[in-house]
């Protein structure tokens, strides 16, 4: 089977998106703590089932902690402080769902995978080829961001605190120079590559991952409408 | 695919004044393989993207004379169609890749090309078939090694099936067996009769391949050279011309082993256990060394496997990760990860990331703010960039940026310097500097650990040998007779004729057999013995 | 030499490179606003530390649209990483306003790109906005789940004039950025020769 045609058993990026953006809600207004918190769940499920279980553990664990947290301050006495970290929190929280949904799709879909599936939304090249591009070149600017951390921890100018409040700018200057300057490299050669190899504007690609909707995208898409409703109108 | 160069000039547009290549003026007959060499600087590279249309569509420059494809001129073909027929391969496997996928890149080119989805998948098939990787479909590309990137890259090409490959450099990254396969591949190509275009410094690999070898200095081709009269060269020639040495041809370079000291003392390491997990591929992995002496004063070099735990060893080492339990001592006193923090420096293979100050100077004086003018005229002269006090670390080559960051070291009095295949993609000239540069700080410091693949510049300026094999030492010794006897049999322990495997054995079955093995023993035993 | 004004592979390929940086350097400013009451002025750190990001792209951005597509890419990321369908939106207009300025006229000139830096940065207002949407119907809650006194004291602590002031801190501190940026720019870039 390797080598055939790329079917995944697993949702179109398309149809997580929809999803993503049916519970963008939840940022906004008045919904039932039980809404939220089911809906933390059903993400942690498709994090354990699509990308990794630490992933889905750490954020679920998370929104359980903020959020008794939050209804352990209300039982103290009423101070103005504690007024206001709970109602940060109780909006902070609320982010987290999109987090994990954000993170199942920026860390499962391939550049590749993502080019095809925009192309099916007829989604103009001048919009998906840059998204791709960050897809693949995120985990290369982490190496490179890593490795100039280690870099300025031998040369004595790390990422201290002491260093960061002393001279803040320089510090960036430290960071910034080598980041840009390796990146642009490394960026002409990745560039340089894939126009070689004809990526280009005037034609239609092909691919050989299966973009067409499965049975989790079906799924999914019932869910998206389900939680929209319980977000919006419950 | 005819090429033929009609008086081809061409000038980047970033540098106003100096031609990159000039009056270019030859013919490459369909089926060819033609092997383009010089030193770095010659414009090697240049003629690769002068084909693949790269220059100027994408390398801005003024082209003069004619490009010619089958009588058409390369200006004149769009860039799709160029990508159909000529496919390149580049010398980074790391930044070569555009999905994160492996099948997904091997289908890459064929996207591009609008093939329909049965078609791409029937290519990949075939493609992963002739080439031998079919395990390597399916998996994250960021977790491969550099050789398995660049297999990969090969078979994306080869799944366009176009007519003429370029290589440019493509042996630089990777170790010997990486380097052997990569040979494999390109005998695949020229029994199908493609035009290969390979530009490189190590030629060996693929010499048999080869029809004619064109020789190129400053930016024009200098000669022509049918294979023939080109493996009757003797060694030194084939130095000057910036080429590396083959394996095979190890015996030959003199030993002069310039003392091995071991009056210094020993920096011992001890219990020394980290586990982590590689990036992508989310396997778990442990380094655990024992007991290791560590000889103070010498230039050890650092070999192994990919995945052997080598750059992890280092960073380690180095104070960078933390490893409680270790127990480092230099010469009976301990040193904690902020002392080896403090007291050691790693020359990464991507130099970029280490490089911080607007001018070389202003390296120095971070190393130490309270540098003198002297101290620095004296740490520049000896690596050589006394000329380059005020330039922009930047603006300077890769081997003077390596230089650079050395003497950011020596500035800072560093104890312990490390450094990660600084000799990737050297011609033999730069390698030897290299070579140089290290054994004359050698006194200023320590030791000089030295994480290399690279058995030419091992027998150049190391001393001391270190093995490791997953995640522990194999073995280490000094390269005394007995030492590189040792090392030639490691990277000799396959024997090759000009990219197959021949003989494969340990060396006491070798020894029995009548061929190239036994041959090499005895030759370099005389060699040797006649040296010392 | 006639310049061509359509965007080509190699443009579109020099903005998602730049995004993932510009991405990557706000991630790493982020980690310093884990406090949540520091997080109101990140979008101020950013303006300041992305400035040679932005700089040196402009640089290299000759055509129309790429300052606005740089934006568009980044707002992107941001919504899917979770902040939200606004993010992309104010985000793409920034992000045009910002191209409009830059390029408006002949020739470019640093106050033209400055402008546009500051218009450019305002987007990360949006990432902030959710905060400040609420809406009644969240006091409302608010004030039957956890009490009137929270309700009113968060209420106080966020006034409706705490936007215009995010955004005029943005706009200073892109206009400290815009400086630190083109120091950066001679220091470095010009005088390696990459620029």
């Amino acid at each position: 089977m390797k080598g055939d045609q790329k079917r995944r058993s697993r949702p179109n990026v398309r149809s997580e998106l929809l999803f993503l953006l049916a519970i963008n809600g939840v940022l906004i207004g008045n919904v039932k703590p039980a809404v939220i918190f089911a809906l933390v769940l059903f993400s942690g499920l498709l994090l354990c089932l699509f990308c990794r279980i630490s992933t889905a553990a750490k954020y679920v664990l998370t929104y359980c902690l903020m959020f008794s947290a939050e209804h352990l301050l209300m039982l103290l006495p009423g101070i103005s402080l504690f007024h206001f970290i709970i109602v940060i929190s109780s909006v902070l929280r609320k982010f987290i769902p999109c987090f994990m949904v954000g993170c199942l799709i920026l860390e499962t879909t391939t550049p590749g995978n993502f080019l095809a599936s925009m192309q099916r939304l007829h989604m103009p090249k001048v919009f998906s080829l840059p998204f791709a591009v960050v897809l693949r070149f995120f985990p290369t600017v982490k190496e490179d961001w890593h490795s100039i951390r280690s870099a300025m921890k031998l040369r004595g100018i790390g990422l201290s605190f002491g260093n960061v409040i002393a001279h803040p700018l320089r510090t960036v200057e430290y960071i910034i120079v080598p980041l840009l300057s390796s990146s642009i490299k490394i960026g002409d050669e990745l560039s340089a590559a894939a126009i070689a190899r004809g990526l280009g504007m005037e034609r239609d690609r092909t691919s050989v991952y299966d973009v067409r909707f499965c049975i989790w995208d079906h799924l999914l898409m019932l869910a998206a409408a389900v939680f929209f409703v319980l977000i919006t109108f419950v | 695919m005819k090429i033929q160069f009609e008086n081809v000039s061409f000038r980047y547009e970033s540098r106003k004044t100096q031609e990159s290549v000039r009056a270019l003026d030859f013919t490459v007959n369909d089926g060819e393989f033609i092997l383009i060499c010089g030193s770095s600087g010659s414009g090697k590279s240049t003629v690769g993207r002068l084909i693949n249309g790269l220059a100027p569509y994408f390398y801005k420059g003024e082209l003069s004379g004619n490009v010619m494809l089958d009588g058409r001129s390369v200006r004149e073909i769009p860039q799709a169609e160029l990508a159909a027929r000529i496919g390149s391969v580049f010398q980074n496997p790391r930044t070569q890749f555009f999905d994160t996928d492996s099948t997904g890149e091997m289908a890459f080119g064929c996207e591009n090309m609008g093939y329909p989805p049965e078609e791409i998948g029937r290519r990949i098939k075939q493609t992963s078939a002739e080439f031998g990787i079919e395990e390597l479909l399916d998996k994250k590309l960021f977790g491969m090694s550099g050789g398995e990137k660049q297999k990969i890259a090969c078979g994306s090409i080869y799944a366009v099936d176009p007519d003429v490959y370029i290589f440019d450099e493509p042996s630089s990254n990777l170790d010997l067996t990486s380097i052997r396969e990569l040979a494999r591949i390109m005998k695949l190509l020229k029994n199908r009769g493609k035009t290969v275009i390979l530009i490189e410094h190590r030629i060996y690999y693929a010499m048999e391949l080869t029809d004619r070898i064109f020789y190129m200095e400053s930016g024009t081709v200098k000669e022509i050279y049918s294979r023939p009269d080109f493996v009757k060269k003797p060694l030194s020639e084939l130095h000057q011309m910036g080429l590396r040495t083959s394996s095979e041809e190890l015996s030959q370079l003199l030993a002069d082993r310039v003392g091995i000291r071991s009056d210094r003392g020993y920096v011992d390491v001890q219990q020394l256990s980290f586990s982590y997990r590689t990036t992508a591929a989310h396997q778990n992995k442990t380094l655990a060394i024992q007991d290791l002496r560590i000889p103070k004063g010498s230039i050890i070099a650092l070999i192994g496997e990919n995945g052997a735990g080598k750059s992890t060893f280092v960073k380690c080492m180095c104070g960078l990760e933390k490893c409680e339990k270790a127990v480092i001592a230099d010469n009976g006193r301990k040193l904690s990860a902020r002392q080896r923090l403090r007291d050691s420096y790693l020359v990464m293979q991507d130099v970029n990331h280490q490089l911080f100050s607007e001018s070389v100077e202003g390296e120095l004086l971070l190393s130490d703010p309270d540098i003198s003018k002297e101290q620095i005229e004296s740490i520049l002269e000896m690596l050589d960039l006394g000329a380059f006090l005020q330039d922009h670390p930047m603006a300077l080559s890769g081997g003077q940026k390596q230089r650079v960051a050395v003497a950011s070291a020596c500035a800072a009095h560093k104890k312990y310097l490390y450094l990660d295949e600084p000799t990737s993609g050297l011609d033999y000239k730069q390698m030897k500097n290299m070579s140089r540069m290290i054994r004359s700080i050698k006194e200023n410091v320590s030791f000089v650990m030295i994480v290399t693949h690279d058995p030419e510049f091992i027998f150049e300026c190391c001393d001391h040998i270190i093995e490791l094999e997953k995640g522990s030492v194999k073995s280490t010794y000094p390269l005394d007779k007995n030492g590189q006897m040792k090392l030639c049999e490691h990277f000799m322990s396959r024997v090759i004729d000009g990219g197959r495997i021949v003989q494969q054995g340990k060396h006491n079955e070798l020894m029995q057999k009548d061929g190239i093995y036994r041959t090499f023993v005895n030759d370099r035993k005389k060699a040797v013995s006649r040296k010392l | 030499m006639e310049k061509k004004m359509k965007l080509e592979v190699k443009d579109l390929m020099t903005i998602g490179i730049f995004a993932t940086i510009y991405i990557v350097v706000k991630i790493i400013v982020g980690f310093v606003g884990v406090i949540p009451i520091l997080c109101v002025i990140l979008p101020m750190i950013t303006a300041v530390v992305c400035a040679p990001i932005y700089m040196l792209f402009v640089t290299k951005a000759e055509k129309f649209g790429m300052i606005t597509l740089l934006a568009a890419v980044v707002g992107a990321v941001m919504m899917i990483a979770g902040y939200g369908w606004l993010t992309l939106v104010v985000s793409f207009v920034c992000g045009l306003l910002a191209d409009v300025m830059t390029n408006i006229g002949n020739k470019r000139s640093f106050g033209k790109i400055l402008a546009g830096y500051c218009i450019f940065s305002q987007w990360g207002v949006a990432m902030l906005a959710p905060v400040w949407m609420q809406g009644d119907a969240y006091f409302k809650d608010l004030s039957e789940t956890m009490g009137k006194e929270f309700s009113d004291s968060f209420r106080a602590m966020t006034p409706p004039w705490v936007i215009p002031v995010l955004i005029a801190g943005i706009a200073v501190a892109a206009v400290i950025g815009g400086f630190f940026g083109r120091k950066i720019m001679k220091k470095h870039f010009e005088r390696s020769g990459i620029i």
